[in-house]
């Protein structure tokens, strides 16, 4: 396999494994935000903040995908 | 800003004391102290009602209860005649107004009871017949060719077809012929495709035994309302058609009658009903006040400007013998003070985003202003396209055309107004008109957001490098009004941190000078040192920061990502050789793509307001601000 082909694969592992962590993350905490929105309408902007603090995992893998694809190559 | 209050006490005679409340409950600015300090203090007790008062206060809950009952029933005008009845304001509540109000409730309550009453019985009448209607009608042309005799029973039935109709019906003719010895007429009809109306006529003798065979089979008779029940099936179907035509009229007589009650009394039941639930406000505030042998206190907050109007104007009404002070507050009370936003004009419809997480503790930091400046920007920098931006700039413009009487989506509208704006002059910066659309249309991209990631990369970076000093810096103040030196000087510490890492990093990567990276080290060190002096184990928090530093490249992922898809709906659109095809492929992928910028962007640069900013300064759990005054509970 050449070397683009395994930069390729690195790049592509780091963004879908942080897609993947942070997919599992975000489905726990949208079934209890759901919960508790329901329990307590004002709490919307807490749990919008919890649902979305996973999602610095993606970006992170997302970065390091780039950095990967651009200064390895 | 949080508007400054002030902390005030009015001390008066027990006397004038009904007096000084309605004044208060008039001016509608004091937000009462149910457990003020003071009270704790100076031996005080809650006020407490005497009986004659208690009576009245139950008086006024019973009117207050009928009139809403009676305002139920009514029906409400049509609103030329609503607006030309309303100008009047609510009667003040004199023993002669109270006559009047018991006299009035009586006159009305009886006449309205009776016409809803019979509305109500021609209402539920229709409703029954309603019921009946299909099976009668299909049934009445048989009716009709019977002669009707002494000697004849007739019996109705619907019936449920599962198997074939044929089938059923000959089971049903075996069974009558059996019972009445071929006695009997059978008509049938569909009522719809899954039941029967079937009428039966038999001789009068044999009517025991067919309603006991048809009980055995589970057949259910035609069961007919309880006025008619005892006449036959043909004169009660007479009844009922005849009913069907008078019931409507009977109806509609009865409600002219009660929309002329109300075009004589709604108004007036309006006034007094306003009159009497401001009179149990001023009751039930009453329970929130403190007396002492003469004297009775009312503790509150009033915004610090409106205080001395409030003075001058009880000095007025009362000379003299109500005292209207100002306390001192100290910071210790800030907890307790009740929190008003006040912004300028234009940044109050942002005050919705920082509501959204919490109200601001007094003497914190409001972030409004900070949100108006920075979420339309970290919007447009994700977004980012001409297109999409004018598309969101009219969808916003119907949206507030259409429910624009909402005021939540009246400031959201000019949230996404401002952020839409900005994402078209970052959809200049990039080059992008759906996608890259604008290319093609002679745009040029100062920033190809498809080409320069690592430029923007740094971009990120540095907004993010920027908007978290901003925040710790902030934090730096807030931790100063508390006169929280040890924390201040961590977070000094925590600032000299982040600048100091990314300058560091900055001059590694050839961004900055190579001879700043010394001086990088001896700061970031130092402000280690800082940090773990003044904040300890707390302080490490600080470290956070440069996480949160890292969290703002999500404007480049997410705006990258954005603009790919674009991309990918253009040149999925150019693969197909058909015009219109290519149109209806590219036009729903942006439409889905559109359906995106109207979300994530919106969320992520929330996120980065109440995860990453305010962090370091935004104190949450602010008590909101509810003046005493008329109707503020409806």
């Amino acid at each position: 396999m050449t070397d683009i082909g395994l930069i390729a694969i690195g790049a592509g592992l780091a963004i879908g494994l942080a897609a993947l962590a942070t997919a599992l993350a975000q489905a726990k905490i949208g079934a209890a935000a759901v919960g508790a929105i329901l329990e307590k309408p004002e709490s919307l902007g807490t749990v919008l903040i919890l649902l979305v603090i996973p999602e610095t995992l993606v970006i992170f893998g997302f970065t390091v995908a780039i950095l990967i694809l651009f200064t390895l190559r | 800003m949080i508007e400054p209050m002030a902390k005030v006490r009015l001390v008066s005679p027990r006397n004038l004391m009904d007096g000084v409340t309605a004044i208060l409950h008039e001016a509608g600015i004091l937000h009462i102290e149910s457990a003020p300090s003071e009270a704790r203090q100076i031996p005080l007790r809650p006020q407490v009602m005497d009986e004659p008062a208690r009576q009245r206060q139950a008086e006024l809950e019973r009117f207050r209860e009928e009139l809403r009952r009676l305002l139920l029933l009514l029906p409400e005008l049509p609103s030329r005649e609503r607006i030309r009845q309303e100008r009047a304001g609510p009667p003040e509540l004199t023993e002669g107004a109270m006559k009047r109000l018991v006299h009035l409730v009586r006159q009305v309550g009886t006449r309205v009871d009776y016409l809803s009453a019979r509305l109500k019985a021609c209402e539920d009448e229709l409703a029954l017949l309603a019921k009946y209607e299909k099976a009668l009608e299909a049934l009445a042309p048989f009716l009709r060719l019977i002669q009707e005799s002494e000697e004849l029973d007739h019996l109705g039935l619907t019936l449920e077809v599962k198997e074939q109709e044929d089938h059923l019906l000959t089971l049903l003719r075996e069974m009558m012929a059996k019972v009445t010895d071929n006695r009997y007429e059978l008509f049938h009809t569909r009522l719809d495709e899954r039941s029967l109306a079937v009428l039966l006529v038999f001789p009068k003798i044999c009517s025991a035994r067919v309603r006991g065979l048809l009980w055995e089979e589970g057949i259910n008779e035609l069961r007919l309302p309880a006025s008619v029940s005892d006449k036959p099936l043909g004169q009660a179907l007479r009844i009922i058609l005849k009913k069907k035509v008078e019931l409507p009229l009977r109806a509609a007589r009865y409600r002219d009658e009660l929309m002329d009650v109300a075009r004589n009394w709604r108004q007036d039941l309006i006034r007094y009903q306003r009159a009497v639930v401001q009179r149990l406000e001023e009751i039930e505030a009453a329970s929130l006040f403190y007396q002492t042998e003469m004297a009775s206190f009312i503790y509150g907050w009033v915004p610090r400007h409106a205080f001395s109007a409030l003075s001058a104007r009880i000095g007025k009404e009362f000379g003299g013998k109500v005292v209207v002070e100002a306390c001192p507050l100290g910071r210790e009370e800030w907890g307790a003070v009740p929190v008003v936003l006040q912004n300028p004009r234009f940044l109050r419809p942002f005050e919705t985003l920082t509501r959204l997480i919490a109200l601001p503790r007094y003497g914190s930091i409001d972030p409004t202003p900070y949100l108006a400046i920075f979420f339309p920007l970290f919007y447009g920098m994700i977004l980012g396209d001409i297109g999409y931006g004018l598309l969101l700039i009219i969808a916003t413009a119907v949206v507030r055309r259409r429910f624009g009487d909402q005021p939540l989506v009246r400031d959201l509208s000019i949230v996404f107004f401002v952020a839409s704006g900005a994402a078209v002059l970052f959809g200049f910066l990039f080059g992008e008109l759906f996608g890259e659309l604008g290319e093609h249309l002679g745009l040029h991209p100062l920033l190809n957001r498809m080409e320069a990631f690592i430029p923007l990369l740094y971009l990120s970076v540095g907004v993010g490098t920027f908007h978290v000093s901003l925040g710790i810096g902030l934090g730096v103040l807030w931790a100063w009004r508390q006169r929280e030196w040890h924390e201040c000087l961590a977070k000094i510490g925590g600032l000299l941190l982040v600048l100091s890492f990314v300058c560091l990093i900055a001059s590694l990567a050839g961004l900055l000078p190579r001879g700043w990276a010394p001086w990088g080290v001896i700061s970031l060190l130092l402000s280690f040192a800082m940090i773990l002096v003044f904040g300890g184990a707390r302080g490490a928090m600080e470290l956070h920061n440069l996480v949160n530093v890292l969290s703002y490249l999500r404007l480049m992922g997410i705006g990258v990502a954005s603009a790919a898809l674009a991309f990918a709906a253009n040149k999925l659109g150019g693969m197909v050789g058909n015009v219109l095809l290519a149109i209806v492929i590219g036009g729903t992928l942006h439409a889905i793509n559109f359906a995106f910028a109207l979300l994530s962007p919106t969320i992520q640069s929330l996120r980065l307001h109440y995860v990453e900013f305010f962090e370091n300064f935004f104190a949450p759990g602010g008590k909101p601000y509810k003046p005493f005054r008329r109707g503020a509970d409806s």
